[in-house]
């Protein structure tokens, strides 16, 4: 009822701007910044029986329940050697008017990558998965990879499981 | 970069030799790639998922049964191939809600003829969603003034409220640019203005004609939404003529009369019936309330999401002040004044609480007002004459119910009318008044609703519902079955069938979805019937869905919440009172009867529980031939649990109702019984394979 009628898709915008950086397995990876709602410390998480194995479960985020997607899992990694740390959160991004958790090692920064620092997204041959970058950025000689929140989730078909 | 096809995803799965882990996590990967793409239907990236999920599960990998976990790849793989073949590129399209303009001018093009209802470029949509909600309450005012105005057509506030509604459509849809409807209620507010000046008698055509034009007023509400949506519905087809016949009522009588048209051929009215001679009305609404101007009372509109926020947030106050309550410093008997000052604040939340629960009751009337003008139109078209009279239409219950109630009422309303009530000549033959009555009650018991329906007519005939459920193969005898069991079966699935409910409202459907739907809201229904006297039905509803009685259970390491109404009882079963069959379906012998069992840690996949039966509590779920007992690990206490949706992300999941925070503010889920039972039915030699 309240959700817009039109999402503008995001074919022709620019890809400069603020990204929130953070750690997965040592490799740096980014959302966009409007794509994140908040950022909450890692919780007690209650597993949902017969739900898509990318979805770790649900935590309860001030009343409101929210699933938690393990990116590990997603990206086909084994779980951190060194298990949850006080660094782990969650970052609750906004995808789509839905609320979803997702795990990450640790939190870096909110940064302004420009345009020109970003390049599309190498090809890796058929062994990893691009299609969910949105691009690949270099600066300051770090690589970090832009990530694709829509695509990375998939929520609408992960969802009916 | 080449996008990717399905074709791609299965050259990889070919690839896949087992034991070769790195084929199958190119196929992985490609899989991802292609469920990603919101260019493909979403039953073919549905399917994919679901590949994912087993490639995923190492389970399905584990040695020997690798081969097993790759043919549940390839038939879902098959199920995606079959979705891209069949559906081609039609179906493609993504699944945002895209506003299909390009339709539009192609749809006015093709039916340039016909009248739209057209909403202006520059309109305000809140504006017009605000009149959406208020010409809707204008018109349920109205056609309940009509049905007062049926026993007094004197009744002249009662023809001020129905004209006060045209008045006012028409002011405020004009205002907005609605010129279709502006147009259609200005007519109907001339003859309602001849009514109230003299110059017209509140008879003959008249009564009938308001009614039709408050429905298609309705109709052209109820349109609005589509048109905002950008597709511009046609007029209905009444829409010129009836708006002739508004103006012209003397001469109306000769006009088609849409409800007749549409009656069944058999069994013609009574023609007397159908004619509204106000002397002898099929009807008399005889409502405690008689007036209910929707400007009186002092209220306030609340947008009802942040209302619903605002009792959530309530909801985790109180949790987080239990916590508060429970934390060892504050129960520390030394600091005397802290705990004074937390009690305080424990009772203002509580209070709280009590209040913004409050906030989401409201008076069954609106499910009941339409129920008047059912009865009304069925009885003109069956030829019966009935009294509807309804008590205690003020009793207030969850917001949500209003709306699950409607059903269920509907159905009971039309069976009483339909089967109930016999026809005058039957009636006065069987020594009973040719008026019929059928009374609704609405009361309040504790924390439950009752809403009776109770008719003087024929009762339920037991040989009659015994001989229908022995064709329809439901029973072979009825031996042995009280009168409430032969009743009850009318709830059976495929009992209730197109000919016996839609013949006359040319939709809905069976009793037996009626009662799978009273069920899930924890309802409950009972029938009573004296052959010749009547019937009663009775339906019993919890006050609210918003606070669950739960009782939490642990399974292995995580805890679930049953709902405490769906438990019939718990115990710890002795060793020699479980049995298998053939070696697989466990069933346990209790006071007389024997149960399948379930264990929960099974169906619900959870590691580290009890496995012996006689270690673990049996819980009895169910009714009749579905109870079953659960086998759980303990119970952890009884606790009132605010259910909450797991979320639009995650969807629907087999066996669970919904989530709710705990007292320790982890979520715990909710287990939907009926679907675990059932679910146990249809896969119990599945089970049996794990137990072997």
């Amino acid at each position: 009822m309240t959700a817009p009628l039109v999402e503008s898709p995001a074919t022709t915008r620019t890809l400069g701007g603020k990204y929130l950086t953070f750690v997965l397995a040592n490799e740096e990876y980014a959302f966009e910044i409007l794509t994140v709602h908040e950022i909450i410390g890692i919780m007690a998480v209650t597993p949902v029986p017969h739900s898509h194995p990318v979805i770790r479960g649900v935590v309860n985020l001030r009343g409101k329940v929210i699933p938690i997607v393990d990116l590990r899992r997603r990206f086909n990694m084994t779980p951190p050697p060194e298990g949850e740390t006080p660094e782990t959160c969650i970052i609750v991004l906004n995808v789509r008017n839905l609320l979803v958790g997702i795990a990450v090692d640790a939190v870096s920064e909110v940064r302004m990558i420009n345009e020109a620092e970003i390049e599309p997204p190498p090809s890796f041959g058929s062994d990893v998965d691009t299609s969910c970058l949105l691009g690949v950025a270099n600066s300051e000689g770090k690589v970090r990879m832009l990530l694709d929140a829509d695509k990375v989730l998939a929520l609408d078909v992960i969802a009916t499981l | 970069m080449a996008t990717l096809t399905i074709d791609d995803a299965i050259a990889a799965f070919v690839a896949c030799e087992p034991g070769d882990e790195a084929a199958r996590r190119k196929l992985r990967e490609r899989l991802w790639t292609l469920v990603a793409d919101r260019s493909l239907a979403s039953p073919i990236r549905t399917a994919l998922a679901d590949a994912i999920a087993v490639l995923d599960d190492p389970a399905e990998f584990k040695g020997a049964k690798e081969a097993d976990g790759l043919e549940k790849v390839r038939q879902a793989l098959e199920v995606a191939v079959d979705h891209a073949e069949c559906g081609d590129r039609a179906v493609s399209e993504p699944e945002v809600p895209s506003v299909p303009k390009e339709f539009v001018p192609e749809a006015a093009v093709a039916r340039a003829s016909t009248m739209l209802l057209a909403i202006p470029d520059d309109a305000d949509r809140s504006l017009i969603e605000d009149f959406i909600a208020e010409a809707r309450e204008y018109l349920e005012g109205a056609e309940a003034a009509l049905l007062r105005l049926e026993s007094a057509p004197d009744d002249g506030e009662a023809i001020n409220d129905v004209f006060r509604a045209f008045h006012t459509i028409k002011g405020t849809s004009s205002f907005l640019g609605l010129s279709a409807i502006a147009g259609f209620a200005h007519h109907a507010e001339d003859m309602l203005d001849r009514v109230r000046a003299g110059e017209l008698a509140f008879a003959g055509q008249v009564p009938e004609l308001s009614f039709r034009a408050v429905d298609l007023l309705k109709t052209l509400v109820a349109a609005i939404p589509q048109a905002l949506a950008g597709q511009a519905p046609e007029l209905p087809d009444e829409y010129e003529p009836l708006s002739h016949a508004l103006s012209h009522p003397e001469e109306a009588a000769a006009a088609p009369r849409a409800r007749t048209v549409e009656s069944e051929g058999g069994s013609a009215p009574e023609p007397t019936a159908a004619d509204h001679a106000p002397d002898h009305a099929p009807v008399v609404m005889r409502a405690g309330t008689a007036a209910s101007v929707p400007t009186a009372d002092p209220l306030v509109k609340v947008r009802t999401d942040k209302l619903d926020r605002l009792v959530e947030m309530v909801g985790e106050l109180v949790i987080a002040q239990t916590m508060l309550v429970q934390d060892g410093v504050v129960r520390d008997a030394s600091n005397h004044h802290l705990a004074q000052k937390v009690r305080h604040a424990d009772k203002i939340v509580r209070e709280l609480q009590d209040l913004s629960l409050g906030l989401r009751m409201v008076p069954l009337k609106g499910a009941i007002t339409k129920l008047a003008r059912v009865v009304r139109d069925l009885a003109t078209r069956s030829g019966k004459q009935i009294t509807f009279t309804v008590a205690g239409e003020d009793t207030e219950v969850d917001r949500t119910l209003v709306d699950l109630l409607a059903d269920p009422l509907l159905h009971m309303v039309r069976n009483a009318v339909d089967h109930g009530i016999e026809t005058p000549s039957e009636r006065l033959k069987a020594g009973k008044p040719a008026m019929g009555t059928v009374r609704l009650e609405a009361s309040q018991a504790g924390d439950r609703v009752l809403v009776k329906l109770i008719d003087d007519g024929r009762g339920l005939q037991r040989d009659k519902i015994v001989a229908k459920a022995i064709e329809k193969g439901i029973i072979t005898s009825a031996e042995s079955m009280s009168d409430t069991e032969v009743f009850d079966l009318i709830f059976a699935p495929g009992f209730s069938t197109a000919e016996q409910v839609t013949e006359v409202s040319g939709r809905g459907v069976g009793m037996d979805v009626v009662r799978r739907n009273l069920m899930a809201m924890r309802g409950r229904t009972v029938i009573s019937s004296k052959a010749g006297k009547g019937s009663v039905f009775t339906i019993e509803l919890p006050l609210t869905l918003a606070i669950t009685d739960g009782m939490i259970v642990r399974v292995g390491a995580e805890r679930f919440i049953v709902p405490t109404a769906q438990i019939r009882r718990c115990f710890r079963p002795e060793p020699s009172a479980v049995f298998t069959a053939q070696g697989k379906g466990e069933m346990v012998q209790t006071a007389g009867e024997v149960l399948p069992v379930v264990r929960l840690h099974r169906a619900l996949r959870v590691v580290g529980a009890q496995e012996g039966v006689d270690q673990g509590i049996l819980m009895v779920v169910g009714d009749g031939n579905n109870r079953t007992a659960f086998l759980v690990d303990e119970l952890l206490g009884q606790q009132q649990v605010v259910a909450k949706p797991l979320g639009d992300a995650i969807g629907r999941v087999q066996g669970l109702t919904g989530g709710a925070i705990l007292g320790d503010g982890r979520v715990g889920l909710i287990l939907d019984v009926d679907e675990l039972v059932v679910a146990s039915r249809g896969t119990s030699s599945a089970t049996g394979v794990q137990a072997a």
